[in-house]
Parts: structure tokens; sequence; C-alpha cells
């Protein structure tokens, strides 16, 4: 079997047939799954604490548990895929990972304009509060014209 | 006044002001040169900021300085001496008869002297962005020599620290519905100002500051 047809079954080049449904996973796929479950594990860990944030808690939680099920079934990818019309799962995949990131790139200038701000405030209070008055110092060359 | 390294500039200014009025608040915004001793050496009140923070975090300290400190009217004035003391008056006038809340200077119904063709057509086009975003009737924008009434001056919070907050001063003066007018004023460029200035490409991402600013507000 030629690199092509290889390349052609597992979807990385157009014209394949999909691949048949594994029962048995690669080692990649044991490796990101352990890892994602540990992951899990950690934000159940959070929740019992009760440290973690429930809105943001359980958008990670769907964010993992989305991941997993995409590495476990690369199948229901594709077939996610085309009924969107995408047509290939690693093309989803990387509009998805785009949108992403653009949404994540939002979400942190929106945090850096508040710390921003929280900064300004701090430097506004200071300064005001040591400002320096005309009375407080004579040695001003000019005088106040009446 | 707001000011940022404008040691070498300031005193011609600032004298030219001390003859004239009694309550002058300059905002050094974290200068890394001579700024505030210079202000130091005139009577006037010297707000720091510890650190550069822009010129519209400056306005509003100077802002929020003189209101604490019982100003009735309030006028805004570069420090890099564009801008004619005279002009304060002119500014004043209506808003002492009570015609209105904020005056605006414009330097297209006044002069603007030694100012390059590619900044006319900047600030033109700023003028254009302003009226389609802020919905106000202007000639000039961008301009810093501004009054405010103690109401108005009350009710303008300015969160663009950089350049954007002279559009967002447009636009908070729309949102609260403050009676606004422009009168004619004089600026004179020199190089030193020409070259603190804000070049075309500035003016592209002050609009798209300004923009993300009113979306992620």
């Amino acid at each position: 079997m030629t690199l092509f047809q290889r390349l052609a079954i597992v979807g990385v080049v157009p014209g394949g047939v999909a691949a048949e449904p594994n029962s048995t996973m690669t080692l990649f796929q044991w490796l990101a799954i352990t890892f994602l479950a540990g992951l899990l594990l950690l934000e159940i860990w959070e929740a019992i604490r009760g440290s973690a944030q429930r809105s943001v808690w359980w958008l990670r939680i769907a964010v993992w548990l989305t991941t997993a099920a995409a590495i476990a079934r690369p199948e229901w990818v594709t077939s996610l895929a085309t009924t969107l019309g995408i047509h290939r799962g690693a093309d989803l995949v990387t509009y998805a990972a785009v949108l992403l990131l653009f949404i994540t790139s939002l979400y942190f200038y929106a945090r850096y304009l508040r710390l921003q701000h929280q900064i300004t405030v701090l430097t506004r209070r200071m300064a005001i509060l040591e400002a320096r008055r005309p009375h407080d110092d004579e040695t001003s060359e000019q005088k106040v014209q009446p | 006044m707001p000011a940022y390294n404008e040691g070498s500039a300031l005193a011609t200014p600032l004298a030219a002001l001390c003859q004239r009025y009694r309550h002058i608040v300059v905002i050094d915004d974290g200068s890394l040169d001579d700024t505030s001793a210079v202000a130091a050496r005139f009577p006037v009140c010297v707000v720091r900021h510890a650190i550069n923070l822009g010129q519209g975090a400056a306005l509003q300290t100077g802002l929020d300085f003189a209101l604490a400190e019982g100003a009735a009217l309030l006028v805004t004035f570069d420090a890099d001496g564009q801008h004619t003391v005279t002009d304060i008056e002119t500014l004043l006038a209506p808003l002492r008869r009570g015609e209105v809340d904020v005056v605006l200077g414009s330097r297209f119904l006044g002069s603007a002297v030694g100012m390059p063709l590619h900044r006319k057509l900047t600030v033109k086009l700023g003028v254009l962005f302003t009226r389609i975003f802020s919905r106000l009737k202007i000639t000039d924008t961008h301009n810093g020599l501004r009054a405010f009434s103690r109401a108005a001056a009350a009710k303008i919070a300015i969160e663009q620290n950089r350049m954007a907050h002279a559009s967002e001063i447009l636009d908070q003066v729309h949102r609260h519905r403050l009676r606004y007018c422009e009168v004619p004023v004089r600026i004179e460029y020199s190089r030193a100002s020409l070259a603190k200035g804000q070049s075309s490409w500035a003016a592209v991402k002050i609009a798209c500051q300004f923009l993300l600013g009113r979306i992620l507000r």
C-alpha cells in the first residue's frame, strides 16, 4: 500500500474511503484520553473543594469531554462535519480551532482592558492624593495675577 | 493641561496661561523628563501619574481633580504650545451665557497655521467617522481645546486611556444629550508639535481602539 493510499484511508488527502471504526485505540488515543481524564478529575476535585467558578467550570468540563469524545471516536467528528457540509473531520477541527482562538483572544483582550482600567483608577487616586498645589511650595517663580 | 515629556515646551504656554488665569492644573502623565519640575516653577497645581497612562487618562484625572476642587467651568488645553490662550474666552462665552454644556474648538472654523495636507485629510476622515458613529454635526475632531460646564464634566467618564479619548468624549456628548457648539480657534503647528502628533496610521489604530472599546465596554 502506497503512502498516498494510507493517507487517503485516514482522511488526510481527499478521495479516501472513511476508515472503519476500530475497536482498539491507538497509543496516541490512550495517552490523550488519560491526560484528559486527569484534567477532568482535577476539575471535579476543584468543584468538591468549592474553588471553581460555576459558569466557567461547566464550560471547561464541556471542552474536555468534547475533546475526549473527538479523540476516542474520530468518526463522530467526520459524521458531524458531513452533516454541516464540511465533509472532512480534520477541516471541522481546524475551523473550530480558529474560531476558538478568536474568541479566546477577545476574552483576554477584555480582561486586559479591565486590568488596565483598575491600574488607571489606582494611579489616578494616588496622583490626586499626592497633588502639589501652588501654596504647597513657595519656590514658584511667578505670582498669581489677580 | 495634560503633559507627557513636554519639559522643553511647557514653560511658554504655562507662562501665557498664568498671566490670565489663576486655577490651572498640569497633569504630568508619568513623564521621563523634567515636565513636573518645569510646571512646579509656576503657580499651578501639578498632578503626577506614577506611570504613563495616556492623554485620555490624564484628561480624566484633570477633570476629576478640578471637579473635586470646585471648578465651575473647565477647559482642556494642550501642553505643546499649539493653542492660543485668547481662544479660551471664546470657548467660555457660550458656557457663561448658559447656552450649551460643552464647547468644542474647531480649527476649520478658525485657522490652522502650518497644518500639513495629510494631517488635514486625516482629521477630515476623523470628522466623517464621528458623524457616522457619534452622530454629531461637527467640523473638527481630536482638537484638544474644549470647555465643559461642571455638570457636563461630571457626566463625562473617559475610559479610553490613549488617543481614542477624543472620539469617546464626542460619543458621550451625544449619549448624555449634552448641548454643544463649536467655536473658531487658532492652532499653530510647530515642528515639535508635528513630531509628537499622530500619524495617519495611528488614526486607523485610534478608530479600532474606539470601536473595540465600545464593543467590549
